[in-house]
């Protein structure tokens, strides 16, 4: 490849602040579009040292690692129960964390390696580079070693996503670890407490169960806000049924540390104060974009207040050669996929004439908790807000998956819900689903969703059998009926 | 990924240099920078086989032994710089490494021939003998 000139009176046509998901979409498409690029990606290391390559919060220390942790679990899970389908499993089965660790590292390690590889094929520079606003076009890169670098650039794109954020506790930056520390962890995590019950508490406090450590979930006031009440409900109960424990309307005051090396929890709960020995504390109460790192004033950015965010008009921040996409974004999904998508549709718009803007509305996403919890569309009290109850159906049913009976697996929290208008053709609004690979269920339901998916469509879809995903197609019982969703048993 | 974790294999890596270099003169080591790989490998004497590996690579792992026993056969005639490209990502990078295992023939700093991916010992033996031929010329 011929080398690439940057059109005008700076150094790059696009710079890009950070090396995650949706800084590399864009900056791939862009040079694809024949711009000159440069992708600054510095990880500050946590609290706890850690630190990371190439490749943000997704590939290193979000989903991956906590898909393949979630899949050991559920390996772990699968060895007990093949014994029921005549495998002969030793009962002595036990569990190394560091070969996992060193497993799910190497694959990460393989993950930076292949966009390394990516950016040099596709001419864009790398600059390993904390990037500090000087002026609207110019970035500082800030080297480990102290050097910098002063970069201009015609168009800038802020996609610096966040980092967990501490809650304030004496102890707890000391002593706690976050997800950026757990799916690196040199030694087995133990009896752990998770503060914090959002997606990324629950899912580690899932794991971790099923891993075979004690694990506890401390939750302030709701768990998994934002999600559909009922199927909550349902995690929470699989959750609890697999052993993990809830301590709710609790908030952590001190940590300290023990003589025998334990960690002392001391929260505040009911007005007295409560304790408990741990061995491991992960804090999950949220994370915190990287706005300030970037020195915003400089380039005369503004942040929104509260969230510390970019509020954006189609990705353009208040500044009109600034984008941002991901994470740093006011009240948008945290989501990698949703980064990439606006990333890609912002080089096509600013390179390629593209007209086409980012559509965050039906977004489907998935909680890995141990009975997976997957949904697109509205949950029924957005639902219920937005129309008002008379104005729309809920159907749902209580379903078993065929591969449960066997190994007498409960099912009593495989549920579903399909949110419609309750006007013909029942417009479909929002679709939930809790059971195994419910990710996987409610992706290919999403593309039907973003097609104008009606009841009708789904009641004159035929379902593929024996699959758990069909159910959405057999569902007919609407909870205004008051009927009984759950289905017909021959014993239990 | 902990810090402390890196620290320790760097300190592998230095008791591991020391031995090798004892032990068979240099014939077979593990390059350490830039500085070590110019001195060692494009300006050696010896025709040198370059393994760029990776630490996380399956099959990097399974090539090594059998590399080596083929280098070994061949008593100081010619080299084997092992680089993992994790550490050395420039260099890596400068010879267009894109899927690992690959291995590098050189001779006199030039580039003689390249093969990607597990070998089994009759291909190694047939690369490196390709190799020492290019030096007879």
């Amino acid at each position: 490849m011929a080398p690439i000139v940057s059109s005008g009176q700076y150094d790059y046509d696009l710079l890009v602040i950070g090396g995650g998901s949706g800084g590399l979409a864009c900056a791939k498409e862009a040079t694809g579009f024949g711009k000159k690029v440069v992708v600054l990606d510095f990880v500050i290391p946590s609290e706890r040292g850690t630190t990371w390559g190439i490749g943000g919060t997704c590939v290193n220390v979000g989903c991956i690692p906590k898909k393949l942790m979630h899949q050991a679990a559920l390996l772990g899970e699968s060895l007990h129960e093949a014994r029921s389908y005549g495998w002969n499993v030793p009962n002595s089965i036990s569990f190394n964390w560091e070969s996992l660790v060193e497993a799910v590292q190497n694959h990460i390690k393989s993950v930076n390696w292949v966009t390394r590889v990516q950016l040099r094929d596709k001419n864009i520079e790398y600059v390993n580079g904390h990037g500090v606003f000087e002026d609207a076009h110019t970035v500082v890169a800030k080297m480990k070693n102290g050097k910098e670098r002063r970069i201009t650039a015609k168009d800038i794109l802020i996609a610096v996503g966040g980092r967990p954020h501490y809650p304030d506790f004496p102890g707890c930056k000391e002593y706690c670890i976050t997800s950026d520390d757990i799916f690196s962890l040199s030694t087995p995590p133990g009896n752990t407490l998770v503060i914090g019950a959002g997606y990324i508490g629950l899912e580690c406090a899932g794991f971790l169960r099923g891993l075979g450590y004690e694990a506890t979930v401390m939750v302030r006031s709701v768990i998994l806000r934002g999600f559909d009440r009922d199927m909550v409900n349902l995690v929470q109960a699989e959750m609890e049924e697999k052993g993990v424990k809830f301590l709710i309307g609790k908030t952590p005051t001190k940590v300290s540390k023990q003589p025998n090396g334990k960690l002392l929890v001391e929260w505040l709960g009911n007005k007295v104060i409560e304790q408990g020995e741990f061995d491991t504390v992960l804090v999950a109460t949220g994370r915190k974009a990287l706005s300030k790192e970037l020195n915003p004033l400089a380039a005369g950015l503004e942040v929104h207040p509260e969230s510390g965010k970019f509020t954006v008009n189609a990705e353009q921040t208040n500044v009109p050669n600034i984008y941002a996409v991901g994470d740093v974004l006011h009240e948008r999904p945290e989501l990698t996929p949703v980064a990439i998508q606006a990333g890609k549709l912002l080089a096509a718009r600013l390179y390629n004439g593209g007209k086409e803007h980012m559509d965050y509305d039906n977004v489907a996403t998935t909680v890995f908790s141990p009975l997976e919890y997957g949904c697109v569309g509205l949950t029924e009290d957005e639902a219920i807000n937005r129309f008002t109850e008379d104005k729309i159906e809920v159907y749902h049913a209580y379903y078993k998956p065929t591969e449960f009976f066997i190994p007498q697996k409960n099912v009593k929290n495989c549920y579903l819900k399909v949110i419609t208008l309750l006007e013909a053709p029942q417009k479909v609004l929002g679709m939930h689903f809790i059971g195994p690979q419910a990710g996987e269920v409610i992706q290919g339901y999403a593309a039907a969703l973003k097609s104008g998916l009606t009841f009708e469509h789904l009641k004159n879809t035929v379902g593929i059998h024996p699959t758990i995903s069909e159910e959405f197609t057999r569902v007919g019982i609407t909870k205004r009926s008051g009927e009984d969703p759950t289905p017909q048993s021959c014993c239990s | 990924m902990f810090s402390n974790f890196k620290k320790t294999t760097m300190v592998a890596k230095i008791i591991k240099r020391t031995l090798i270099t004892t032990n068979s003169k240099q014939r077979i080591f593990k390059v350490q920078d830039q500085e070590d790989f110019n001195k060692h490998v494009l300006n050696s004497k010896e025709p040198v086989v370059i393994d760029f590996f990776a630490t996380w690579c399956g099959p990097c792992k399974v090539l090594l032994p059998r590399l080596e026993k083929v280098i070994e056969e061949y008593n100081g005639e010619i080299n084997l710089a092992k680089v993992d490209i994790d550490d050395n990502v420039d260099i890596a990078m400068d010879y267009g490494i894109t899927v690992v295992p690959e291995l590098i023939a050189m001779k006199n700093g030039k580039v003689q021939g390249k093969i990607i991916g597990l070998q089994d010992e009759d291909k190694l033996k047939t690369f490196v003998s390709k190799l020492v031929e290019a030096k007879t010329e």
